[in-house]
């Protein structure tokens, strides 16, 4: 998956964004934080070349990104609300958004972004055995909030 | 149901794509890592050519271009960084230096080696200008940044907290919890509480969390009448960014420093006389009445941007427009009175700037007088611009003309750029950048 990364192509950009989207609910944050990491990346265009897993590097940065708006929301005494953008109205992302960030973020790199469970351990700073853990605690969060939303909230579509 | 949940992860997030907006401002981030950079200029004649922007090139379009192009020159100037966030909220009045710089790899160069970082979308406008300290203004409280090296923020701040005696009233130490676990890691927290301002009513109460591991300070808080208004801290390398608040009349009592005094009953007398009419910003209306009363700048199918005059100050809010053309107002829904104040170089004009609602705050070692005035008109020029204020388009247009008629400025001009160029040569790289833009 990380082979033929390059975060500098729209391609590439893409993934950062899809991380940073899957993290964050609102939708200006998520874009701050990708293009934060992608010029952090530009700035030193040499900092994945020569690597091995040059994606789950660039993810990397994104995470630090997607963390310092977190951070940046909590201690600034208010929880921002999913913000309207069209993209969000799936489904499949309130329920994620409802979950813990470590749930959301674990699901989000090993199921939308292909990384394998030592790639996303050595983002998180888990052993393989811990985000298998993770994983199978986060779909079973996932599928309670899913279900519940679909039968509460019938009106939120797909 | 295994595979159901791995399926629809898959489909809901990745399928999920960045926005054209989004796709645009990358691929600028990429041209501009790509491009060299020009020539040094000299920053005073960088804003001088910014003046002539709005001089020579009356439609918006060709200005934004020019504009772009421009800040793309303005790279490696004489020690001047500029901020300029028309994002106005909440997240913009507490960007860290991190933030900031986190933008752009070339900002994070010392102030010894200035650059300045550019972005112009329909979005966004930002420069950095650590030089000048760019106040947001809250409800009743103002937010300024400054910072200090790893090795004495925790004094500076205590001392800041504790033994500040200025306007805002002495603050004392009110609680100390000990034994906190913040983020997995051991901290304590000290809360103070600011006595009474004489200008505003009810206490505020600050409480910092000290990581115990760094004896750092990792966050701040303050509540103003029971309300969260704000304060953090972020850490940038050796380096902490420290966002904090203050009571207005505090602030103004700062900014005047140096500087002549605002008139402010003057310029607010001015823009509450403002007539609804239409201008090139939209639709200048009023709502309410008495202290509260608010200019709306009504734009076709957006909210208006709000100006609402609060007694002691004026505050600007504005929307935040998306791609889709749809729209969500920046701050924080709880508090309407987030918003910003332009702060530029008080100096800048008498005959202008006097008339206009705007403070200043510089750095303790001032840029040249003439360098300051051409920035504050730049600045000003682009904040009103933007935040589709108050200030009517014709006015900008005399603050490019005064920019480029002071004499003092183009002073500066020759002194401060190599051989003979000077104010001639911006103004012919304007008109090719103005015919090139069309």
């Amino acid at each position: 998956m990380s082979q033929g990364f390059d975060a500098r192509t729209p391609e590439g950009f893409a993934v950062l964004y899809r991380y940073c989207r899957s993290i964050l609910p609102v939708a200006e944050d998520a874009e701050d934080a990708a293009m934060e990491a992608l010029q952090a990346i530009l700035a030193t265009p040499r900092i994945l070349q020569g690597r091995r897993d040059p994606m789950r590097y660039a993810i990397g940065i994104a995470r630090r990104k997607v963390f310092a708006k977190l951070r940046a929301s909590r201690s600034a005494g208010w929880t921002a609300e999913p913000s309207d953008d069209p993209q969000p109205s799936l489904l499949v992302q309130v329920a994620l958004w409802r979950l813990s960030v470590e749930h959301r973020e674990v699901l989000c790199l090993r199921f939308a972004l292909g990384l394998s469970a030592s790639e996303t351990g050595e983002l998180m700073g888990r052993t393989p055995a811990a985000i298998d853990s993770l994983v199978q605690r986060a779909k079973a969060a996932f599928r309670e909030v899913y279900g519940d939303i679909e039968e509460k909230e019938p009106c939120v579509k797909k | 149901m295994r595979e159901e949940v791995e399926n629809l992860i898959r489909e809901g997030i990745g399928t999920v794509a960045p926005s054209p907006a989004l796709l645009a401002r990358a691929e600028g981030a990429r041209r501009r890592s790509r491009s060299r950079r020009l020539a040094a200029l000299s920053s005073a004649a960088t804003v001088a050519a910014v003046a002539c922007v709005f001089a020579f090139l009356p439609q918006r379009s060709q200005a934004d271009e020019a504009l772009r192009r421009t800040f793309q020159a303005w790279s490696q100037t004489a020690g001047i960084y500029y901020r300029l966030d028309t994002r106005v909220d909440d997240r913009a009045a507490h960007l860290s230096r991190e933030q900031w710089f986190a933008s752009d790899r070339d900002l994070s160069r010392t102030a010894r080696e200035p650059q300045v970082w550019w972005d112009v979308t329909p979005s966004e406008v930002r420069l950095v200008v650590p030089s000048l300290r760019i106040i947001q203004v809250s409800r009743a409280d103002a937010t300024g940044t400054f910072e200090k090296s790893r090795s004495d923020a925790y004094g500076f701040l205590k001392s800041r907290l504790v033994d500040d005696l200025g306007p805002g009233g002495k603050r004392k130490l009110i609680r100390h919890e000990k034994n906190l676990n913040v983020d997995r890691s051991p901290a304590f927290a000290l809360t103070f509480e600011s006595a009474a301002s004489p200008h505003v009513e009810g206490t505020t109460t600050y409480r910092m969390v000290v990581d115990e591991r760094t004896n750092l300070p990792t966050s701040l808080t303050s509540h103003y009448h029971g309300r969260v208004i704000g304060g953090r801290m972020a850490r940038f390398e050796d380096r902490y960014t420290f966002a904090y608040h203050r009571p207005m009349p505090d602030v103004y009592g700062s900014v005047a420093k140096g500087f002549e005094t605002i008139e402010m009953e003057r310029a607010s007398a001015r823009l509450l006389s403002l007539p609804e009419e239409q201008t090139p910003f939209g639709r200048i209306k009023w709502a309410g009445r008495g202290p509260q009363r608010s200019l709306l700048v009504v734009q076709e199918g957006a909210p208006p941007s709000r100006v609402v005059w609060k007694g002691t100050t004026w505050v600007f809010t504005r929307t935040r427009h998306k791609i889709d053309g749809s729209f969500s107002y920046s701050q924080p829904p709880d508090t309407s009175g987030w918003g910003m104040a332009v702060f530029t170089p008080l100096s800048v004009s008498d005959r202008v700037f006097k008339d206009l609602p705007f403070a200043v705050e510089a750095s303790p070692k001032p840029y040249p007088r003439p360098v300051l005035e051409a920035m504050a008109a730049a600045y000003l020029a682009f904040v009103v611009d933007y935040a589709s204020a108050s200030v009517r388009y014709e006015e900008i247009r005399k603050l490019g003309d005064l920019a480029l008629a002071r004499a003092d400025l183009e002073q500066t001009i020759r002194e401060g750029l190599p051989g003979d160029i000077g104010l001639d040569f911006f103004r012919s790289k304007l008109r090719e950048l103005g015919s090139s833009s069309r």
